[in-house]
């Protein structure tokens, strides 16, 4: 499993290397201090499969990187790590794309944690923000909506999901309707977050 | 004028104080700007008179007196214009004489009507015109406003002539006349030196308000000012506590993931790497927690420098040969060129600027040299002894040479990037620089190199090759030498009678030079003068020493000064007397004097 890693702090980059060649014998890192790095490393290797992204890299957006890192790698789910850790930064980093978000301030058994649930490939969202609102009740799915959040999650864009399921971008548009209807959510970062407070994205990935 | 009340004698003859002064201007403005009005009322008091008169009276008598009065009034007048227009920038006192001397020419051209034209009325019109002639010096009471002395002057010029004519014309009233003139006279200076007071009091009190006003807002400028000095490092605290907070944050969020790491079960030979990590990462914390200390103490005073002499190249030396290993890893070459130089600080800051400057160096310099240079420039006026030290690295562009001072401030460095150390360092050594009397600069140039100068104050001396001082004989007793101290600085003053009586020496104290000349007149010369160079009041240690020389024949001096700039050096080199740099250590307190009283 190759793995990308951005961030400035190199020795901070270098304690994420360990732990996760540690925790995920298969795992391959490559090493970005920059975005323009991060770019042109996920370029080069298509079979990219996650991307870990600090948020604030030298002068340069996190926020903005990770539609540039998406565009460079589709296949890729990016997932913040940052030192922030308030709900409106991740909110905005859901809305730009990306899959999970990885506060640095957990503690390191929470932080092992979170980093094996990106790595089997769910959602993993800080507490205060899965605690947010507390509607009781599991919504039924069904599977090709099971399918269409799991890619949500992902951040895929519409065309991607249609790809990936082998449907068309029309159908999948109405499956994405219909599982937010199900949700009860407005869109997409919502329709992950209310997934993942209901643990409805723990299970494997679909192919 | 036979009253007058103390106050108000001693308006008019004593020296005028500041406010005093101001009040007399404001009163002689208020008479001035009456006698302004005064022509039109003295006109129409002639035409007043020209009706009653006119049947007895040749016109161009009449109208000849009528225009001396209005003449001499409008004198008065033109002479009020003009003192009004000078306001604050006439001479008081004079101009109250002024106004006494118009004041007579007034009453005495009214008074010369009855002398013209008394004698030429019947009974009853003569008896109209006196009325009116003493009624006038009544209206003088409000028109003088400020004087009793106008009022005197007015009123007896007109009422002189007036009472003497009367007197012949009707010679069986002249004593009751008299006696009544001199009443009614009294009684209206009288009136007037009330009116005085009354005004006196309230040209008082509104000075009075005006000074506590000007002190309220000088207060309330005060006071902003200072609020504005609370605020500016509030915000630089506010800059300090946020960019600590993230420099903090980041190392321990590190720390966090080894931890996670280590926890793991990481395989052994990764360990190795963790371990180096994690102590780099404490080391960074570390550093940084000791450059907040540091700047903190520093910023809040609480870091106390020493003052002594130091041999600068040596203190200097011992920094550069702690770096001379780094430099050479990172293949730079360490050039250091040290003249010995001896001058007067705190070794630890010295050696802490020199530590930070160099690197600084080392961080940002890629290739190259770095040199490292402690000069004297005896023409660099106060601060003389120049460390430098000059890389060639990136440089700094013009625009951030002031910025780079700033705490957290790091060039080139947005990420902040630990490895390249916290952003502290010249920031302290700016404080450092400011506690000791020092300057630093920066002259760099982008892509050539960068050159920072500390020039520091004092040099002692270049210290001659080989041994500078003889040994001086530490254990020659001192016991029973009669020494003159003079300090202005009390506790300075004690300390060392306390130090020179332990040695069993007779110490005579004083904080002044009267105090000094005292002693020696009681007591003849001492065995040795031990004196301050600056003794406050512009005093003169050193001068004090030559003269008392030359009343009392030659005797040891000893001068101690605070001051460290080379013109105190000079001043004190000149009259051929040694120096000691305060504070003044005791040993070589000893030995200085020692070295004195053996000379001879």
């Amino acid at each position: 499993m190759k793995i990308l890693l951005v961030d400035d702090h190199a020795l901070f980059r270098a304690g994420l290397r360990m732990l996760l060649t540690t925790i995920c014998h298969d795992a391959t890192t490559l090493e970005a201090a920059t975005i323009a790095a991060g770019i042109s490393l996920a370029q080069a290797h298509p079979d990219l499969e996650l991307c870990l992204l600090d948020l604030s890299l030298k002068n340069e957006s996190g926020l903005a990187a990770i539609a540039s890192l998406k565009d460079a790698a589709p296949q890729a789910a990016v997932v913040v790590v940052s030192s922030a850790d308030d709900s409106a930064t991740i909110r905005a980093c859901l809305d730009n794309g990306a899959m999970s978000f990885i506060p640095k301030s957990l503690g390191p058994d929470v932080l092992t944690q979170a980093l094996q649930h990106v790595l089997k490939g769910t959602v993993y969202l800080p507490e205060q923000i899965m605690n947010a609102d507390d509607e009781p009740g599991r919504p039924t799915l069904t599977a090709r909506q099971w399918d269409v959040l799991h890619c949500l999650s992902r951040g895929l864009p519409t065309k991607l999901i249609a790809r990936e399921l082998n449907l068309s971008e029309h159908t999948v548009k109405e499956h994405i309707a219909l599982l937010f209807q199900a949700l009860g959510v407005r869109n997409r970062t919502e329709a992950v977050i209310k997934g993942s407070q209901w643990r409805l994205l723990n299970g494997p990935l679909a192919p | 004028m036979s009253t007058g009340s103390p106050p108000g004698r001693q308006l008019a003859t004593t020296t005028l104080l500041p406010p005093d002064r101001e009040i007399l201007i404001e009163l002689l403005g208020l008479h001035a700007r009456v006698l302004q009005r005064m022509p039109w009322v003295e006109a129409l008091l002639v035409l007043g008179m020209a009706f009653f008169m006119y049947p007895f009276i040749p016109a161009p008598l009449f109208v000849e007196w009528g225009i001396l009065t209005v003449g001499v009034e409008t004198v008065r007048a033109i002479y009020a214009t003009w003192v009004l227009r000078r306001a604050s920038l006439i001479d008081p006192r004079r101009t109250h004489l002024t106004f006494m001397l118009l004041a007579v020419a007034s009453g005495g051209a009214v008074g010369t009507g009855a002398i013209l034209f008394m004698s030429r009325l019947p009974i009853l019109d003569q008896a109209l015109f006196g009325a009116i002639l003493f009624a006038m010096p009544a209206a003088g009471v409000a028109v003088s406003q400020s004087s009793r002395y106008i009022v005197a002057a007015y009123a007896f010029s007109m009422l002189i002539p007036a009472c003497a004519v009367w007197m012949i014309l009707h010679p069986s009233q002249a004593v009751a006349l008299a006696v009544l003139m001199v009443l009614y006279c009294g009684v209206i200076i009288l009136a007037a030196a009330d009116c005085d007071r009354l005004l006196l009091r309230s040209a008082i009190m509104r000075s009075e308000r005006d000074r506590l006003i000007r002190d309220l807002e000088q207060r309330n400028a005060e006071v902003r000012t200072a609020m504005a000095a609370a605020e500016q490092s509030a915000q630089a605290r506010a800059r300090v506590l946020a960019a600590a907070s993230h420099d903090l944050r980041q190392p321990l969020h590190a720390l966090s993931v080894y931890t996670a790491v280590l926890a793991a079960n990481p395989a052994p030979e990764a360990l190795r790497e963790v371990a180096s990590n994690i102590d780099q990462i404490v080391r960074s914390l570390g550093s940084l927690l000791h450059g907040l200390l540091d700047l903190s103490r520093l910023s809040t005073g609480h870091y106390a420098l020493e003052r002594r002499t130091l041999a600068l190249d040596k203190v200097i030396g011992a920094v550069c040969a702690e770096f001379q290993r780094a430099a050479a890893a990172q293949g730079l070459e360490l050039i250091v060129n040290i003249e010995p130089l001896q001058t007067v600080g705190d070794p630890v800051a010295v050696a802490r600027i020199a530590r930070n400057l160099l690197d600084n160096a080392l961080k940002y310099t890629e290739r190259g040299s770095i040199k490292v240079g402690v000069t004297f420039n005896p023409s660099a006026g106060e601060r003389p002894v120049i460390l430098s030290v000059a890389d060639t690295g990136k440089g700094i562009p013009a625009g951030e040479h002031s910025k780079i001072f700033e705490e957290f401030y790091q060039l080139d460095n947005p990420g902040r990037d630990r490895s390249k150390g916290v952003g502290l360092g010249l920031t302290i050594v700016q404080r450092l620089c400011e506690l000791s009397g020092a300057q630093v600069s920066v002259r760099s140039e982008p892509g050539r190199g960068t050159c920072f100068q500390v020039s520091f104050p004092g040099v002692v001396s270049e210290p001659e090759p080989g041994e500078p001082n003889p040994k001086v004989d530490a254990d020659v007793s001192l016991r029973g030498v009669r020494v003159c101290l003079v300090d202005d600085e009390i506790d300075i003053l004690r300390s060392m009678g306390h130090l020179l009586n332990a040695w069993g020496m007779e110490s005579a104290l004083t904080d002044s030079v009267a105090g000094a000349e005292r002693i020696f007149r009681e007591r003849g010369k001492p065995d040795l003068l031990i004196t301050d160079l600056r003794l406050g009041k512009g005093e003169h240690g050193a001068d004090l020493a030559v003269r008392m020389r030359r009343q009392f024949g030659s005797f040891p001096v000893l001068i101690i000064t605070g001051e460290t700039s080379s013109a105190a050096l000079r001043e004190a080199n000149e009259r051929g007397f040694k120096l000691l740099q305060k504070p003044v250590v005791a040993e070589t307190l000893r030995e200085a004097i020692v070295a004195e009283l053996t000379a001879r």
